[in-house]
């Protein structure tokens, strides 16, 4: 059980929530993890490890739009979704935040005002999944005679194999096992969307609907810490369709 | 054992048998195992040959102080007696055993009215009754009788005889076709009622008056005869048991001994005559029986309706050789047991491996099933004992290999009339390894060994709450429910949802143990029972206990401590609710959300560590956890009442 549901009251509504906004997400759960173990956020800050945790895109009660402004306006209270498959790290971020319940992203202010831990499912093979932070798939591809980062779209083969390699990465750093094989998803919706996760790079991530069928820990492995790359900065978190919000 | 000690051998029916053993001695000589000990290893012929045939005959016999008085004339001659161990058995035999018989048996002579009583079928005397002069009193008793109850009176002035006896003793009909129906009880009314010489009497004819007395005269005579008889039998000088004279009235001697629990075995048989009781018992002294039955054991099958079955016939040979004295112990399985007067319940015993420790739990439970209430309450007295004993004896006694045995009940549990047919039946209730090694531990064992108080016994009283006393609530003992091998989780939470709806602080000590144990007995183990984990468990599992409780305390006190900051008062109704309904998610978030008030933020980081640790990633126990926590929010408490 390490998913937990963050609600946070603004100091002032409307509130500014900018559309790129990972990278700050991601510095709060680092400073509050490291608030509480500092030899933990230190270690989930090498790259190309993985993380083994994830978050959702940071929404609103309710919202509205401005045309031409990066950024929507939120009201009514802002949340976001944690999942990892390391109770230490839920731990820390969750103890983390009750120390210190007031939170300023983006130079809104926020406080603290619920930490819900929600119920795992029980079974997750067959199940339709909706992401709640999209899907990121890069692989390298030569252009103008350079390897470049390639970030893969859904009507390619690759991103599929890709995805099944990176949760067999992820089982075997959860459960230190051999990791299975079968894994299958059928995607049922795609829509594209462009992020500046950090100010001049760029990534293509993909929200999903999707079935997924196969081997329940390397599921489970995504439903906890992400499907895809990239989980720590805020992508592939997924729920299931249908299940009652938190 | 060889003989120069008593000792549990580890069977519980030949363990039963010494624990008989040691209580008859207890009984008749109040010596305690000590002391039997102590006279055993200094001249064990003397106890297994004298005084042990004299208690087990007096415990027959019935109580009154002649008894008394030749019970302990007995113990002198036993005492200052210096010579062979068969001697001093004859001496005990014919001296004072027969002696302390001597009104059972001439009363039981004297209860047979009739001469036809004492014929069989085929008109022979039979052998209990087979002396003439007896036959002939019993025969002249009789016939005055029948005489005076046939006698007509005057039909104007006076009432027929049989009339006025009949109002006299009070019997609806004292002859029948020629023959007088008068019981030895009606006879003596009679006897009483002349020796008195009261007026009622003087309504009797006189003819009648006279043949009463003078049947009256006859059993007075037979009495005496009777009484000399025996006189003659229990004096030193009669003593010739091999003599012709006694052999052929051996079975009109015959010591009118019965037991319901042995019935028909060997000296109890009521077709042996008093030289084969004598030669029975001797035998079971010697160790000359070899094989046991039915006769002795009830739980072996009985040889006629199992003939197929091997063992209904059981060798103790082997056994013999290890347990000296086996057949004495054998005889007194009976005296082990507990006789409860209460309903169904029938013979029971608590038996451990241990005699001193079976000894002192049978005594203290002897005791107080004195004041037994219900039959439930066995249990609870039987392991109060067993916890009585271990405080005060400090034993290290392995708590797994106890039973509590109970005879007389069937599969639903009814009493079974002891027939000589019936099998009866053993109920075992042992407890686990893993929990024997619990409740060993002091510091545990005194813990649940409380009364948790879970509701109110009579709710229509409707006392104010602060008017309660401890003698109003309904009580749930630990202990017990620890050994029944139920969850203690329920009972805690009753307990302290019961104690806050009535402003009281829950007991602390024992439920935070309660939790503690019930979370270690949650955790999942593997299957099989010779599995590692089944050895090395219980090794470890009081340690794991104390590591759990020291952990709830801590977080307890922490939660105490913020109690007031977080509001802790007002959630409690909601944690209560999502630890009935198992909802951990409900419980996680509820306290959660009180957390983000606490100022302190220390003890908020410790909480969350143990929310994390114990409740969240505890699939197994954590409502243990979770319910410590509670009862901390609710302000902790005493530390419990026993």
């Amino acid at each position: 059980m390490v998913r937990f549901l963050i609600r946070l009251q603004p100091e002032n509504e409307p509130f500014k929530v900018p559309f790129n906004h990972q990278h700050k997400l991601q510095g709060l759960i680092y400073r509050r993890i490291g608030r509480v173990n500092p030899e933990l956020s230190l270690s989930l800050h090498p790259p190309k490890v993985p993380k083994l945790f994830t978050f959702s895109l940071f929404m609103a009660e309710k919202r509205r739009f401005e045309r031409g402004k990066p950024y929507f306006l939120g009201e009514g209270g802002g949340f976001f979704y944690f999942s990892t498959a390391v109770p230490g790290i839920a731990e820390a971020f969750i103890g983390g935040l009750l120390q210190k319940p007031e939170v300023e992203l983006w130079n809104e202010k926020f406080v603290v005002k619920e930490v819900k831990s929600l119920a795992e499912p029980k079974k997750l093979s067959g199940k339709k999944f909706v992401t709640l932070s999209p899907i990121a798939v890069t692989t390298k591809r030569v252009q103008f005679g350079k390897p470049r980062s390639y970030d893969l779209s859904p009507s390619e083969p690759e991103f599929y194999e890709l995805i099944r390699e990176n949760l067999r990465e992820k089982y075997l750093a959860i459960y230190a096992e051999r990791p299975p094989e079968e894994f299958e998803m059928k995607v049922l919706n795609a829509k594209p969307k462009r992020f500046e996760v950090k100010p001049g790079i760029f990534q293509v991530a993909w929200h999903l609907v999707f079935r997924a069928k196969g081997d329940e820990g390397l599921l489970k492995a995504g439903y906890l810490a992400g499907f895809g790359e990239k989980n720590s900065i805020g992508f592939g978190m997924v729920k299931i369709d249908g299940r009652r919000r938190a | 054992m060889g003989g120069e000690e008593l000792r549990f051998t580890g069977n519980w029916f030949v363990d039963a048998g010494i624990l008989g053993f040691l209580n008859l001695m207890e009984e008749v000589y109040g010596w305690d195992l000590e002391e039997l000990q102590k006279r055993i290893n200094e001249n064990r012929e003397k106890v297994y040959y004298g005084y042990f045939p004299l208690a087990y005959f007096y415990n027959l016999a019935p109580r009154s102080q002649e008894n008394k008085r030749i019970l302990s004339q007995a113990i002198k001659e036993i005492e200052t007696f210096d010579g062979d161990k068969h001697e001093l058995l004859e001496l005990i035999w014919w001296k004072y055993i027969a002696q302390l018989f001597t009104n059972v048996w001439i009363r039981k002579k004297l209860e047979m009215m009739h001469e036809k009583d004492l014929k069989n079928k085929s008109g022979k005397i039979k052998d209990p009754y087979n002396d003439n002069r007896y036959v002939e009193f019993v025969k002249k008793r009789e016939e005055l009788l029948n005489v005076v109850l046939k006698m007509e009176g005057n039909p104007i002035k006076e009432k027929k005889c049989a009339d006025s006896i009949k109002k006299l003793i009070g019997k609806r009909e004292v002859i029948k076709d020629g023959n007088h129906r008068l019981t030895l009880k009606d006879f003596e009314e009679l006897i009483k009622l002349f020796s008195e010489s009261s007026s009622p009497l003087n309504e009797l004819l006189e003819e009648c008056k006279v043949k009463t007395e003078e049947a009256i005269e006859i059993h007075k005579k037979l009495e005496e005869y009777l009484m000399k008889k025996w006189k003659e039998l229990s004096s030193n000088s009669f003593v010739e048991y091999g003599s012709e004279k006694l052999k052929n009235s051996s079975k009109f001697y015959r010591l009118p001994i019965d037991s319901s629990f042995y019935h028909n075995y060997q000296f109890f048989n009521q077709s042996k005559g008093i030289i084969e009781q004598f030669r029975a018992f001797r035998d079971v002294l010697d160790g000359k029986i070899h094989h046991i039955s039915r006769d002795v054991s009830k739980f072996l099958p009985s040889d006629n309706e199992f003939p197929n079955v091997s063992y209904t016939k059981f060798n103790i040979k082997p056994l013999q050789k290890v347990v000296e004295y086996l057949p004495v112990y054998l005889i007194c399985v009976d005296k082990g047991m507990i006789d409860v007067n209460y309903s169904d319940i029938g013979k029971i015993l608590f038996y451990g491996s241990d005699l001193k420790f079976a000894y002192t739990v049978n005594r203290k439970l002897k005791e107080w099933l004195k004041t037994l209430q219900d039959k439930n309450s066995i249990f609870r007295l039987t392991w109060r004992a067993v916890i009585d004993t271990i405080v005060e004896t400090k034993s290290s006694y392995y708590l797994e290999n106890m039973y509590i045995i109970q005879l007389n009940r069937n599969e639903k549990g009814q009493i079974i009339i002891p027939t000589q047919q019936t099998f009866v039946k053993v109920e075992y209730l042992g407890i686990p390894k893993l929990h024997a090694s619990i409740i060993l531990d002091d510091q545990i064992r005194e813990a649940l060994n409380t009364q948790m108080p879970i509701d109110i016994l009579d709710k229509s009283k409707n006392k104010p709450k602060d008017k309660l006393k401890w003698s109003d609530f309904k009580k749930a003992w630990l202990l017990e429910v620890f050994i029944s091998q139920r969850p203690m989780f329920p009972v805690v939470l009753r307990h302290s949802n019961f104690y806050l709806r009535i402003g009281k602080k829950p007991l602390l000590t024992s439920s935070l143990y309660a939790l503690a144990i019930d979370a270690e007995l949650r955790k999942p183990m593997g299957a099989g029972i010779f599995t590692w984990e089944f050895f090395e468990r219980p090794k470890s599992a009081v340690s794991e206990i104390k590591e759990f409780y020291n952990d709830m305390q801590m977080a307890l006190n922490v939660i105490k401590r913020i109690s007031g900051q977080i509001r802790g008062k007002d959630i409690l109704p909601q944690l209560f609710s999502a630890l009935r309904r198992h909802n951990r998610n409900a419980f996680v978030n509820t306290l959660l959300k009180a957390l983000l008030k606490a100022n302190d933020k220390q003890a908020v980081a410790l909480i969350n560590s143990y929310l994390f640790k114990h409740v969240l990633n505890n699939d197994s126990s954590w409502e243990d956890f979770a319910l410590a926590l509670v009862i901390g929010l609710a302000g902790g408490g005493s530390s419990g009442e026993s």
